[in-house]
This record gives structure tokens, sequence and C-alpha cells, in this order.
């Protein structure tokens, strides 16, 4: 349960670090457009935690259902963050930063 | 050439999108629902115990099914499961008639008869429509691959939009930004239902195969495939019956798991052979390796062998289908992404609307653009409306009433053409989309509510005080749709306040 949080929280970063690398959203969540260098950053960080999270799902629960899991994780993560992003597309800046903490403490205690 | 292959394309995924977009929004809510059959099949007979024995009366149920369905070709006894801690009885007949029951699984007690969520399951895959149902279900599924595949060729900025939802938009915009969103990121899941869907009942949508290499001799085909010990008849009664239960023990240490799924044989007759199963629930694979036992003397006749590769490969894309695995955490993620799907569906059907707003305005309400608008609400919001008035039917029905089951869907048959038929005739002058989520809505948020004093033994407070979450789940999840369709009453509202106010005309659509 807390790995699938985890990993849940996990695809919320991805998606939304690969959005910031876009300079439109990246406009709309920090208010300036992006150089180089950080479109980068955010792309490489968003690949990683999409990848890490494929690794959360399938150490957890296999190499059968981990992958299924990860799967719809990754489907449901981005409708999740691309409705958040249009609520609010500061705000939601935080929700994406923050969204593999949860699952990460309790995995850690 | 390359701007002909695309509208070429945009037609096909217009077309072949809009004429199946209804059943396909039928087959998605049935399905959607359906994710947690079995907890509303529990649901809807409320006070079942939350917990079974360790040793549950199956003798009784045999004894139910030797005085009511001495009969049948073949008896099923579902065992316990943490999903549906009943028992379940069910008879096949030779004329294709499927009848079952549920039992207390301590006393062996009938419980009280529903449609349940088997309703909805059944709905998913034939309409309630048998073979013919089966082959439309076939047809609109292999019809949604055709849109899949033609959509994302027809989508330009897949990777440009991925993340852009235009929602205040409005009007076209929005509709299409919904459509894109959840086809888009919802696409690895539609894809896989749509063709694992389809691979279900491959046997009967592609019958070449078993024609050539087996003369159509489906009986030869499913033995090669999967084989079972078949006996011949022998024309006379049992003398006596071998008790279930040794059986079940036995298998339990043969297949080194829990039992789920007994069958007896041909029961009036001395060959009649017990096959004892397992659930689906350890793999994403179906699992049908089955233990079976001579039916008279109790004695085993050995086990089913593994799958060969196809059938292994078959039962793998029917598992992944079915989300018969891994529990419920798999279950809620097949039920969001399902709900992705039906929005994908109402939001590209809408699409089809906003997009000749002009013709539909100028077109009377007896035209194609009338059809397909009447089509829109009477389908999309009038579905859910007959579901939910289910599920109030089977909270008010009386306990004694004689075939409950029929009597909900009964409700459901009447709701549904009734709703339609009002919000067609509202469509011109009035708000039918309002006032059907509306309704819907305060049907959904009234139920948990209403069971309090006609169900007490299964609402809210006695499921929460008894720590019974799957129960408190359905009420919960019902909670929450109703505030859902309250948001969408909403939004329909002010949307169409707004086109009244843009145009003189009395149309209205959400938007």
């Amino acid at each position: 349960m807390n790995a699938w949080l985890f990993a849940a929280g996990l695809t919320l970063f991805g998606w939304a670090a690969l959005s910031h690398a876009m300079p439109r959203h990246h406009q709309e969540a920090f208010g300036r457009a992006p150089d180089g260098m950080r479109r980068r950053a955010h792309r490489i960080a968003g690949w990683l935690a999409l990848i890490a999270s494929f690794a959360v799902c399938t150490a957890a629960m296999g190499r059968e259902f981990g992958p299924v899991m990860w799967a719809a994780l990754l489907c449901i993560g981005a409708m999740v963050w691309v409705l958040c992003r249009n609520a609010d597309p500061r705000r939601a800046r935080w929700l994406g930063w923050l969204a593999p903490l949860p699952g990460l403490v309790l995995l850690a205690i | 050439m390359k701007n002909s292959f695309s509208q070429s394309m945009a037609w096909l995924h217009t077309w072949a999108g809009l004429i199946v977009g209804w059943l396909l929004f039928v087959i998605f809510v049935g399905g959607t629902i359906a994710c947690f059959d079995a907890e509303l099949d529990r649901w809807m007979r409320p006070g079942t115990a939350a917990q079974a024995p360790a040793r549950p009366a199956v003798e009784r149920v045999i004894d139910a099914l030797q005085k009511e369905q001495g009969d049948a070709h073949a008896w099923y006894v579902y065992l316990p499961t943490q999903r549906f801690p009943a028992l379940k009885g069910g008879a096949y007949h030779d004329d294709g008639r499927y009848e079952v029951h549920a039992y207390d699984a301590a006393t062996g007690a009938r419980l009280q008869d529903t449609a349940g969520g088997e309703f909805f399951f059944t709905l998913h895959y034939n309409l309630h429509a048998g073979t013919i149902g089966m082959y439309l279900v076939g047809l609109a599924g292999m019809m949604m691959l055709v849109a899949i595949v033609t959509g994302v060729v027809v989508h330009k900025r897949i990777f440009k939009d991925l993340f852009l939802f235009r929602f205040r938009a409005g009007g076209q915009r929005a509709w299409l930004d919904g459509h894109n969103l959840t086809g888009v990121l919802g696409l690895p899941f539609h894809l896989m239902i749509a063709y694992t869907g389809v691979a279900i009942f491959v046997a009967s949508y592609m019958p070449a195969g078993l024609r050539t290499g087996y003369g159509g001799d489906a009986e030869k085909f499913y033995q090669e495939v999967a084989p079972s010990p078949h006996r011949q008849e022998m024309h006379r009664p049992p003398p006596s019956r071998a008790p279930l239960w040794p059986m079940i023990e036995d298998a339990r240490r043969r297949l080194r798991a829990d039992p789920w799924l007994v069958s007896v044989e041909h029961p009036a007759d001395a060959s009649t052979i017990v096959g004892v199963g397992l659930d689906h629930s350890r793999h994403v694979a179906w699992n049908w390796r089955t233990a079976y036992y001579d039916g008279v003397t109790g004695a085993s006749l050995g086990e089913s062998p593994p799958p060969g590769a196809a059938y292994h490969t078959y039962n793998f894309l029917g598992g992944l289908h079915m989300v018969q695995f891994g529990g419920m955490a798999f279950r809620w993620l097949y039920f969001a992404l399902g709900l992705s799907g039906c929005a994908m569906l109402a939001c590209g059907m809408q699409v089809w609307v906003e997009k000749r707003a002009k013709q539909v305005a100028a077109a009377g309400a007896l035209s194609g653009y009338g059809l397909v608008r009447a089509l829109n609400v009477g389908v999309v919001a009038g579905l859910p409306f007959a579901a939910v008035s289910m599920l109030w039917a089977n909270r008010w029905l009386p306990a004694d009433v004689a075939g409950r089951g029929d009597w909900e869907i009964r409700t459901f048959c009447i709701a549904w053409p009734l709703a339609a038929i009002w919000a067609i005739a509202r469509l011109r002058r009035g708000k039918p989309w309002r006032d059907l989520f509306a309704a819907t809505s305060m049907l959904m948020i009234g139920l948990p509510f209403v069971s309090m004093f006609v169900a007490e033994r299964g609402a809210l407070p006695r499921t929460l005080a008894d720590g019974d979450w799957r129960m408190a789940m359905v009420d919960s999840t019902l909670l929450a749709l109703g505030i859902g369709f309250a948001w969408l009453a909403r939004r329909a509202a002010s949307a169409a306040a707004r086109k009244e106010s843009e145009t003189a005309s009395a149309a209205s659509e959400p938007a």
C-alpha cells in the first residue's frame, strides 16, 4: 500500500516535471520562460521519476502485477496532474514536488 | 496526399466514433460498475455476514440444487471469498438457462435475490441480448479500436498538447480538450481494454481457424485447448452422492490454494463428475486449473494440465481485462480509468454536436442533428439515472416479493426510457441535461440515507461501526458520484444559460 502511494506520487512528480519542461506550461507555472538548462533539468527529472515509479512498482508487486499497476498509475497520474495544473498552475507546482513524500515517509517508518 | 489521408482518417474517426459511441458508453458504464460486481452483489443483499466460517455449508447448497434444479446440466457452487463472503449456487440447463442464488455461508439459508452487480457485468458484455448482443458489443469494440488508431492519426499536436486542458474556454474547445485529455492520457488503457475485450470472444468473432482446423467442431477445439475428463452418460441416476467437502479439502492440497468454484457435471446421471477449481486472484492470467473427482465415489480423477502457450496468452489477455487479480487497488484503478473512458465518449459525442452548432440550431427536432442530440442526452444523462434508480428499487422493494431481481431490472428498463423521452421532449425548451444530472445526483446522495431506514443492516452507520470497509465504500462512492453529478448539473445549467443569452433561440446544450 505504501509502495503504491509512493509510486503514484512519483508519477505525479514525473508528469509535473515533464510539463514544466515545455515553455508554455513553464510560463504558466513560474511566470517566465525557461532557459535550456532548466528545460533539460525538468525533462531529465521527469523521466527519472517515471522510471523510478516503474522500479518501485515492480519491486513491491513483482514482475507480473508491477508493470500493470505502473501503466494504470501513469494514465491516472497524468490526468490528475493535468486537472490540477489547469485549476491553478502555480500552486499545482507544490503538489507535483511534494507528491512522492507521503509514500516515501510511510515507507521509511 | 497527406492532407487527403488525414482528412479521410478524421472522417473515419468522426463517424466510427459517433455510430458506436452511445453503445460504447453503455458498455463502458456497465464495465466500470462491474469492477465492483461482487461488492455490489453483497451491498444489494444487506445484512450478509461479513465473515464466512472456515467450513461453509456447501451441502445445504447441494441439497437446495438437488431439490430445485435436479434436472440441470451442471451445478456450480461458488465458495465464499473475501469479496463475497457468502455461498452461491447456480444451475446451468441444456437450453442455456442459468439460475443462480446466494446462500448464507454459515447456515446455508437462501439470501435475498437481486440482479446485483452481475446485471451490469452482463450489460457490459452482451447487453442482456444473448448471442446477438455479444456480437454487437464485439462490433462496437472493433470500431473503438478503429476510432483509437484514427484518433491518434488525426491528433496532430498529440505531444505538444499533452498537458493542455482549456477547461474554462467553454464551447467546442473545452469539449474537445476534455475528449483529448481522457483519450490521449488514457490511451494505453483504452487500447488494452478494447483489444482484450474483443479477444475474450475471439473464438466467436473469428471462427475461421475453428472451421478449417477443427471442421467447425467447437467441442473438439475446447477439449484440445483445455482438456477435462469427459464421461458418457449412463442414463441412470447416481446411486449416491459423495460428500463435497473432502474433495474441496483434497483440491486445496493438490492445487496449493483455496478453491473457489465447484462444478457438478450432469448431477442427475451416474456418470457425474465434480471439478474443484481456484479463483483468478493470484495471477493476471485466468487460472482454470481444476482437480476432478468421481461424483459418486469421490475418487480423484486427476487434475487439468497447465495451459499451453496459446491458451495461456488468451487467459492472460482475458485476465488483464477482467481485473480479478491483485486486489482492491487494481479494481480502483480500473474503475477510475473506466470513468475516464465514459468521460472520453461523452465529450467526444458532444464535440460532434458543438462542431455543427449552426446546423444543429437551424435543423428541426426531426433531423439527423436532432437524433444525435436526443441520443446524447438520452444515453449519457439517462443511463446513470436508470442505474441509480435500480439501486433505489433494490432498497425499496419488499423483502419477500417474488422475483426481486427481475423487479430491479424492470425498474432499470422503465426508468431509462422514461428519463430519455422526458429529456428529449425538453430538449428544445428546457434544460434536460441539468435536470437529469440533478435528479441523478439527488438519487445518489439520497440512497445511503434511505438505506439507514429501509436496510439498516447494510447502511453506512452500521458498516462503519463494524469496520466493514468494502460495504462502506459502496455508499461513500455513491456519495462521491452524487457530488460529481451535482457539479455536472451546475455546469450544464450555467452553460445552458450562457447559450440562451448568446442566441435568441432556445437551444440548450451543456458546454
